[in-house]
């Protein structure tokens, strides 16, 4: 008897809805016969005396008929704030005695209460998330705590829309809260930022700010979550094997990476990450409460720290999840990202015009009838305003293979890097491979290789500085 | 959820609203204007249809008595066309909330159409509805702060008045 009211408890409690909980709890306690006619009768007269108190208190007592929309918009309101006690309470049994023996009432009553204890709460958690508040360009980000968090303070309507949420919050988290509205919403928004400012606040900003550039130049315009990036690729530089705190990935760890975790089963991918998690853990809490003897905060041991790991522990299964993937399409670079600093700034390169076809075959025939490399020179000179021609004529069967080194030994130093550039673009510059490169390419390898390791190094700067 | 929104069932206000209507039958008899029981059922009817009609929701026994209170003793209102008129003025009541924006309270509302019904309109309901209250809410949404001030007044056009007429009747026929 006892077990099949626990069954019934259980399928309740999993129908339930955050945002309409009193509603569906009714629902759910009249289907299933816990509560029968009487009681919601009750209920639903009690709920209309509260309905039209605060009705009264809305239209300042001038008015006795309201909008149906405003009707509604209340009586949401009170629902919502009835709720909220019911959520408070220790299990849903508690709730449910309530329900059954307190009038609506005296559960709104409290309901009020709580929404006065969280309002109070989000202020202080706001006033934390400022203090924590991590210095980036992120457009989202300062948005939202600047303008769009005090915004909902502001608007927020506790008499008679307790379970609205207005104000303007962009700023995506890693971990979204389902399901929840108002004043809970703001909860749960707030306690989460705060735990993702408190994990980022373990890496310089700077660093940070290398790693966001890195992840795209419009980072600070993008609706990205800066936490998630930040543990994604400190948890690639444990899987790594690195034990320092720099955020950075570098191209051969990615490569090694890709080697280490591609051949491993579910099994051992997934227990390699959760040996990296509990290393990033470990790390942390010590850390976490060296920083806070040192800064004399006396922080509350478990509970705290406690919901900090479970939320870095899920964010870690979002991840590893990701890594799994972009293993399989060996596209890590576009998950564990190398760090790009200020003065790493691409330049982004606008070809010349191209010459119509017509007057570009005119032009390669000239070149073709030239017997000094000379006179092929002065044609290309002249004629020539565009990488993507210079490289069609390097294709076109009119230069021989050693007027190459004469031709390349008219560029500058812009030019080079911009073929440099194509090449690595489209064979990448450390192939091996000669039988995939074209002539001219192979050619320009052989003359870069023999100019001066300062020239080819300032090359090589230029190349890596070029965004085509 | 919506069901909710009904506050009272139409028998319940219809005890409440009989007492309070003896007493105002009490003092209006003497111009021989007088509501039974069935006349109030038909009130109270005609009332939940308006609100429906207009998207409104009403919490207790509402304007009912208040209107019937502030135009029983209008010189314009016979025993015949008593029960009629209350209903006309009540369907107009709520609509011109809506209209007004909700700016106006009950109180306010009756007033100035009772004051308006008995002067100007001398009796016309029509009067009332397009020329006078709508001039009310066209002054609330243009933001003016003394909108019962009618000195901008415009002549009755009747042409005009027709086609808003219809206008009045078409939407609430609509939404009945």
């Amino acid at each position: 008897m006892s077990n099949s009211i626990l069954n019934k408890e259980d399928a309740i409690q999993s129908s339930l809805s955050n945002e309409n909980y009193f509603q569906s709890l009714l629902e759910a306690l009249y289907s299933n016969n816990i509560i029968g006619d009487n009681d919601m009768h009750r209920i639903q007269f009690q709920l209309m005396n509260i309905l039209t108190k605060t009705a009264g208190y809305y239209t300042k007592e001038e008015s006795s008929s309201v909008r149906e929309e405003i009707a509604l918009q209340i009586t949401s309101s009170i629902y919502y704030t009835v709720g909220l006690f019911l959520k408070s309470q220790p299990d849903l049994k508690h709730a449910i005695d309530m329900i059954k023996k307190d009038d609506v009432d005296y559960l709104f009553a409290q309901g009020e209460e709580i929404l006065k204890a969280k309002m109070d709460e989000c202020n202080g958690l706001y006033e934390k998330v400022i203090d924590t508040r991590l210095k980036t360009e992120n457009q989202a980000y300062t948005d939202t705590l600047d303008y769009g968090i005090p915004l909902f303070f502001r608007q927020y309507d506790p008499r008679f829309a307790s379970h609205e949420t207005p104000g303007s919050i962009d700023y995506p988290l890693a971990i979204i809260g389902e399901d929840l509205t108002g004043i809970e919403y703001i909860e749960d928004y707030l306690s989460k930022l705060l735990f993702e400012n408190k994990f980022c606040s373990f890496f310089e900003d700077i660093e940070i700010d290398a790693l966001l550039r890195g992840y795209s130049q419009d980072s600070h315009q993008m609706l990205i979550n800066i936490y998630k990036r930040v543990l994604t690729n400190y948890l690639g530089g444990t899987l790594a094997g690195k034990t320092d705190r720099s955020l950075d990935i570098t191209e051969g760890e990615r490569t090694y990476l890709q080697s280490l975790l591609k051949n491993l089963s579910d099994v051992d991918f997934q227990n390699s990450v959760k040996t990296a998690e509990e290393k990033i853990l470990q790390q942390f809490m010590i850390e976490d409460s060296v920083k806070s003897a040192e800064k004399n905060i006396s922080q509350q041991p478990g509970i705290y720290d406690n919901e900090l790991v479970a939320y870095i522990s899920k964010t870690v299964n979002i991840i590893s999840k990701e890594i799994k993937r972009h293993i399989q399409r060996d596209t890590l670079k576009n998950l564990f990202i190398t760090l790009r600093w200020p003065g790493d700034e691409k330049i982004k390169f606008e070809d010349g015009k191209s010459l119509q076809d017509s007057a570009f075959m005119q032009m390669t025939d000239e070149i073709r009838d030239c017997s000094r490399v000379e006179d092929k020179i002065k044609i290309i000179r002249e004629e020539v305003y565009s990488i993507k021609d210079l490289m069609d004529v390097f294709t076109a069967d009119c230069i021989f293979d050693d007027e190459f080194p004469d031709i390349f030994n008219i560029l500058g130093d812009l030019e080079m890097a911009l073929l440099m550039k194509h090449i690595s673009n489209e064979i990448g510059w450390d192939n091996d491979d000669e039988e995939n490169e074209k002539e001219w390419q192979i050619e320009f390898r052989r003359y870069f290789e023999m100019l001066g390791e300062k020239r080819r190094n300032q090359i090589i700067r230029m190349s890596e500085e070029i965004e085509l | 959820m919506k069901e909710f929104l009904v506050p009272f069932s139409d028998s319940f206000l219809v005890k409440q609203i009989m007492d309070d209507v003896q007493k105002i039958n009490a003092k209006t008899e003497q111009y021989g204007l007088k509501l039974s029981e069935k006349d109030v059922d038909m009130i109270i009817a005609h009332k939940s249809a308006s609100l429906r009609n207009n998207g409104r929701v009403e919490f207790g026994p509402g304007v009912i008595t208040k209107i019937i209170s502030a135009f029983s003793d209008s010189p314009y209102i016979l025993q015949e066309n008593y029960v009629e008129t209350i209903n006309d003025l009540i369907e107009t009541f709520y609509y011109y909330k809506n209209e007004t924006l909700d700016k106006i309270s009950d109180d306010a509302l009756i007033d100035f159409m009772k004051k308006s019904f008995d002067n100007r309109c001398q009796g016309n309901i029509d009067f009332l509805r397009h020329k006078y209250l709508g001039k009310v809410a066209q002054n609330i949404k243009y933001g003016k702060q003394d909108y019962f001030n009618m000195d901008e007044d415009i002549e009755p056009d009747n042409i005009e008045f027709e086609v808003e007429d219809k206008e009045f009747e078409i939407k609430n026929e609509v939404k009945k």
